[in-house]
């Protein structure tokens, strides 16, 4: 039997060119498409972005990147006198003073504006990627029957970074990590305003 | 059990360099990059579109990679986790140049329901020839296309279709769930047929029986 309905068809092509189907629905969008030119139209137009996209002359050679980065790992390394641990000490050290300014940063006026005066901001970041709207200024779980309007996919701490503060229905943990004394959270919290 | 990473090199013997290196042995960290060179080289060019530009992220991302080597954690693979950082890396990059995160076309149009997408335009181009490719002008035209899709969906096509990574190592390399992967590759798929079918482009007009079919709607 085959499929009537070309909605039927769109939402399986992508599954069809990676040979995903199984054997019956394979059939049947094949005789769908042989009989219908617009199904016809998409399957071979979207396959034919497959196939030049996947040609390698599609991204050009990386040329140069080896030397570069030799370059850069030794001025790294060089002061550690070239050993992997002795570099990840360091790191340690220079990370540690990062956060110690950061955290000075963020109480010297120099954070990122937030998206709306009256956010509350972010005290951690969430591991996992979060939402955001373009015109939203709050960060999302992914379904948040909060967000309204087309949503961007990103990692937490790129949207804190674009100023946007966590969403207080689902972003919950990312307010109140910690313990809110009344003061606020103790101050090593805060790193991210 | 040895899973083949590369052509050369299994998962365990990567293992086991990654942890040469940790012990000193830093040169070999040449060796454990090069088979993915050219894949952290692609992804930086596919997000960024400028050969200076990737080729700067892509040291950044495989000079991050060499520092905190140390917090790899063995139960992912070394690939995957180079991806993340590559992918990351060439997010902030645009991001500094220019505030451009929600401008692209993947969130203006009927984004909020993956599975959605819709075709609006039906020519047929299914004969465009690949030695096309060695046209600069088409690659470029490829190139631009790609990166005017939004973020979530043009790193699925990316990794699935530029680097032809399978379904499950998408999902690795992203953190979402293969139906995620299966979901946006489809619309990222769909919506670069329709950005380069030859009505909208007009860049294969020459090419088939087409445009007789365009503006027609299979449900009209």
């Amino acid at each position: 039997m085959a499929l009537t309905n070309c909605r039927d068809v769109w939402p399986a092509i992508s599954d069809y060119l990676d040979g995903e189907l199984s054997p019956a629905l394979r059939a049947e969008i094949d005789q769908h498409v042989a009989g219908c030119p617009k199904c016809a139209s998409v399957l071979h137009g979207t396959q034919n972005i497959v196939r030049l996209y996947r040609d390698p002359r599609m991204m050009p050679a990386p040329t140069g990147i080896r030397a570069g980065l030799r370059q850069r790992i030794q001025a790294h390394a060089a002061p550690q006198r070239g050993t992997l641990r002795g570099l990840f000490t360091g790191l340690a050290v220079v990370g540690a003073f990062a956060i110690l300014l950061l955290m000075a940063g963020s109480y010297s006026g120099n954070e990122t504006a937030l998206r709306a005066a009256m956010s509350h901001p972010a005290y951690s970041t969430p591991v996992d990627p979060v939402f955001v709207t373009a015109h939203g200024k709050l960060f999302h779980r992914a379904g948040c029957p909060f967000m309204h309007g087309p949503e961007t996919l990103l990692s937490a701490a790129d949207a804190v970074a674009a100023g946007y503060a966590p969403c207080v229905r689902c972003m919950k943990e990312a307010l109140h990590s910690v313990e809110i004394t009344p003061q606020g959270p103790p101050l090593e919290t805060s790193l991210i305003r | 059990m040895a899973v083949e990473v590369s052509e050369r090199r299994t998962e365990d013997e990567e293992r086991e360099l990654i942890a040469r290196i940790g012990r000193g042995d830093t040169e070999l960290f040449y060796e454990l990059i090069e088979p993915y060179e050219r894949r952290v080289f692609a992804i930086a060019m596919a997000i960024l579109r400028n050969e200076a530009d990737a080729e700067e992220v892509a040291q950044e991302a495989l000079l991050k990679a060499f520092l905190h080597l140390g917090q790899f954690r063995a139960e992912s693979r070394f690939g995957t986790w180079l991806v993340r950082v590559t992918i990351n890396e060439a997010r902030m990059r645009r991001r500094k140049g220019h505030l451009d995160i929600m401008k692209a076309l993947g969130d203006q149009r009927q984004s909020d329901d993956e599975g959605s997408f819709i075709p609006q335009d039906f020519a047929d181009w299914r004969d465009i020839p690949l030695e096309e490719l060695e046209r600069k002008e088409v690659c470029e035209l490829l190139a631009r296309a790609l990166t005017s899709l939004g973020d979530k969906y043009r790193d699925v096509f990316i990794l699935r279709d530029v680097e032809q990574l399978s379904i499950e190592e998408t999902a690795a390399a992203l953190q979402i769930s293969e139906g995620a992967v299966k979901t946006r590759l489809l619309r990222a798929r769909l919506m670069l047929r329709e950005l380069l079918a030859p009505g909208l482009g007009g860049m294969w007009s020459k090419t088939g029986p087409t445009a007789t079919l365009k503006g027609v709607n299979p449900w009209h």
